[in-house]
């Protein structure tokens, strides 16, 4: 469960004039196991930084926010890293690995943190890439040189490798083909069926009514400025 | 879990002049962090500081040896050696500086293990194969000199002689300074293989945020000898509170 | 003073000129002063200690070390011995030997058993020495460690801290390299398992001997300025590994006058078509078993 209670955020901007950018005010939120909340509203109201916040990414300044009954402060980032190993996945917008890294290792490293089988996680990792419609070929190839839909997908590989309990998704299925998109969105049922509570960014109504998502508007919930 | 490592109040000057001060700093098990600045920073004066290489004018180092806490400030210079020997590990950004270029590859490797007391030939050779081998160095180089080796090789040999006993503090300082990018790409993809595979706990100073953001966990900014901000690596680098942390970042050239 | 006045009571002959120099070359206070540094020496086995070494009438590398801690153990009563690569008749042996001669007036001897001091450079004699005798070595570099690590303050912590495991990095260096420990002189050894000592340039066949010695053993180094010792009968063990266990080996001949088979040889080339034969390198135990037979 994902709780966001009178979540205040900011930001300040020291180096041009100190300017101060409200994001939310007052910002309610709660995402109960097996749900996916899929937040709408036009682009640069901060969807994203929701996800940011709940993932101890970004700092809010007041209210707090609670994962599975636990409250993150971003100073203890100790525990945060404890909370991102065991409860929170997080499927970004964009692929960000070191360069020259296989795929299948990009894959494989979030289970590693939990499972030091190498063998069964890599089973696995091709399980999912697979899945994914991954060619075969391009595992032992670093990513980078991807077309933007495989990078996305080894994205999602890697976020869905895992049963988190809290799931967090940055357009997951932005760059995809129809296909594709489905097999995805399958994927993200499928976690949901297993109980996680699901919080996601989806820029098409269909992926939206596919996931049976609850629409949360964000202008509508927070009062900015 | 406890801290491994835990660094309080730490104080360095040079005279009048502050290298670092007022520094706190914890190091969980399997966990890196990261210390950041420009130069002149106090960064690297930090990290010396807290590995035995200069000895800090206040403060206390708590390093938890199996359980026990063992303060490094206060113990004997011969417990302090072996500890540095055995525990700890220290990657210099210039490998020459960590290497001795008139041993052979394999000699370099097998210093750490005699010195702990390792006497059989046969075992010693066995462990700086299995050692060049996760460093990805080629085992026919074994007895070839460093100074035939090229930089990244030569930063590959640097971590393996430091790792070979299984230290469980690594400090580096600039590990990937004098590299070429496509090179530093493989050292940084090494040293998060070492650092998952072996559980090993690092502290590195960069000032290079890109390789701070690849590998560390938690964030240490610097400036003038001071820490202006700290936390979770990603979350400073992305949403900086400290206006010298924000322009920090937002000096960074973008690819 | 006191020496002085037995040395001219005993020989009244000395030539009017000798008796210029103190007995045995040194004066007293620098005698005295390595005296202090031998018996630390001898306290703190295999530990270097430093010493003032003075100028001596002969070039470093000749042995000016050695001549001192000499000079600094004779009494009148002393029989001096003095040999160079095993030899006695060598220019080295004969030119400190007639320095004392002149200096001290004490009685030299080349006979290994009738000397109560053996200055020596790089051998030890291969006759069992007894509990009478000291036997002085001559020492180049007297930091084991020299070779591997330039910093003396370093090599200073490292033989306070014995962190050794850099000894053993030559050690490996030379299997590697020629599948066999190879270093066959000045090899590295540990005494009264602490202190790790250059035992000078002897070969390493020579090395056993130190080990329980019942004479005396000290080391000076004159242009290093330092002294260290083996007290009697003190462990002094060769450093190896495990699998490439120490070899104290010598030329697989006997010797081409005496017939020994157990003695260090010396390879000599016979002539120009590159013959050669092995001799004793210890003339004294050479003769003997000569004049034995």
């Amino acid at each position: 469960m994902i709780e966001l209670n009178n979540i205040t955020k900011k930001f300040t901007l020291h180096n041009q004039g100190r300017t101060n950018i409200s994001v939310f005010k007052n910002l309610n939120l709660k995402i109960n196991p097996g749900e996916i909340v899929a937040l709408t509203g036009p682009s640069g109201v901060g969807k994203s930084s929701i996800l940011k916040m709940i993932y101890g990414n970004y700092v809010f300044q007041s209210g707090e926010i609670k994962i599975n009954n636990y409250k993150i402060d971003y100073k203890y980032p100790r525990n945060i890293i404890e909370l991102r190993k065991n409860t929170i996945g997080y499927v970004s917008q964009f692929l960000r690995v070191i360069p020259r890294v296989p795929t299948i290792e990009i894959v494989m490293e979030p289970l590693l943190e939990i499972n030091f089988d190498q063998e069964e996680v890599r089973e696995r990792a091709e399980k999912i890439l697979l899945d994914l419609n991954i060619d075969k070929n391009l595992w032992n190839l670093s990513p980078l040189t991807f077309s933007g839909g495989e990078q996305q997908r080894v994205n999602v590989a890697r976020g869905l490798i895992r049963n988190y309990p809290c799931l967090l998704l940055d357009e997951p299925t932005a760059s995809l083909d129809n296909v594709n998109k489905d097999i995805v969105l399958n994927l993200i049922n499928e976690k949901k069926d297993k109980g996680s509570s699901i919080i996601g960014i989806f820029h098409d109504e269909s992926s939206r009514k596919y996931l049976n998502a609850r629409e949360i508007d964000i202008t509508k919930i927070s009062h900015a400025n | 879990m406890e801290p491994i490592l835990s660094v309080q109040n730490l104080n360095k000057y040079y005279g009048d002049q502050v290298g670092c001060k007022n520094m706190n700093m914890t190091l969980y098990p399997g966990e890196v962090v990261g210390v950041v600045g420009e130069s002149g920073s106090g960064k690297t004066t930090f990290i010396n500081s807290i590995s035995g290489n200069l000895n800090p004018d206040r403060g206390k180092i708590l390093i938890n040896k199996d359980n026990e806490i063992i303060n490094f400030l206060e113990i004997s210079e011969s417990l302090k050696r072996l500890l540095i020997r055995t525990e700890l590990a220290f990657v210099h950004q210039n490998p020459r500086d960590g290497l001795r270029l008139d041993v052979s590859a394999g000699g370099n490797i097998s210093e750490r293990l005699m010195s702990i007391g390792q006497r059989n030939y046969g075992n010693i050779r066995q462990t700086i194969f299995k050692w060049l081998d996760k460093v990805e160095i080629d085992k026919s180089r074994v007895d070839d000199f460093p100074r035939t080796f090229s930089g990244g090789m030569l930063q590959r040999l640097q971590i393996a002689k430091n790792l070979v006993t299984s230290p469980k503090i690594i400090f580096m300082d600039e590990p990937t300074g004098g590299l070429d990018v496509s090179v530093q790409a493989k050292i940084l993809d090494l040293l998060r293989k070492l650092v998952r595979e072996l559980h090993l706990s690092v502290v590195i100073v960069s000032h290079d945020l890109a390789v701070i953001r690849l590998l560390a966990d938690k964030i240490i900014v610097m400036k003038n000898g001071e820490a202006v901000e700290s936390g979770l690596c990603d979350q400073v680098l992305d949403d900086p509170q400290h206006s010298y942390t924000q322009l920090l970042v937002s000096s960074v050239l973008q690819v | 003073m006191n020496n002085v006045l037995k040395f001219k009571n005993k020989k009244a002959n000395v030539v009017a000129q000798d008796e210029i120099y103190n007995f045995a070359y040194l004066d007293e206070n620098t005698k005295r002063m390595i005296r202090r540094a031998l018996i630390k020496a001898l306290c703190i086995p295999g530990y270097q200690v430093p010493f003032s070494s003075r100028e001596m009438p002969m070039p470093y590398g000749w042995g000016t070390g050695g001549v001192q801690v000499t000079s600094s153990c004779l009494t009148t009563d002393d029989v001096l011995k003095v040999i160079d690569q095993g030899a006695d008749d060598t220019t080295n042996a004969v030119s400190i030997r007639n320095f004392f001669k002149k200096t001290a007036n004490i009685e030299t001897t080349e006979t290994t058993g009738d000397a109560s001091i053996i200055q020596t450079r790089h051998r030890i004699p291969e006759n069992q020495l007894n509990e009478k005798q000291i036997l002085v070595y001559q020492v180049p570099i007297p930091e084991p460690l020299a070779f591997l690590e330039p910093r003396y303050q370093e090599t200073k912590k490292m033989h306070a801290l014995s962190e050794y495991g850099i000894m053993h990095v030559k050690l490996y260096e030379d299997i590697t390299k020629n599948g066999h420990i190879e270093t066959a002189y000045a090899y590295p050894v540990k005494t009264n398992d602490r202190y790790i000592m250059d035992p000078s340039p002897i070969p390493k066949f020579d090395n056993p001997k130190m080990n329980n010695n019942p004479a005396i053993q000290l080391f000076g180094a004159g242009r290093e300025q330092r002294i260290y010792a083996i007290p009697p009968y003190t462990e002094v063990t060769s450093l190896d590994f495990e699998d490439y266990p120490f070899d104290p080996s010598k030329a697989p001949h006997k010797c081409s006058i005496c017939g020994s088979n157990d003695s260090f040889l010396d390879e000599i080339i016979t002539d120009d078509d590159g013959n050669r034969s092995f001799i004793c390198s210890d003339t004294n135990y050479c003769n003997q078993r000569m004049k034995d037979k």
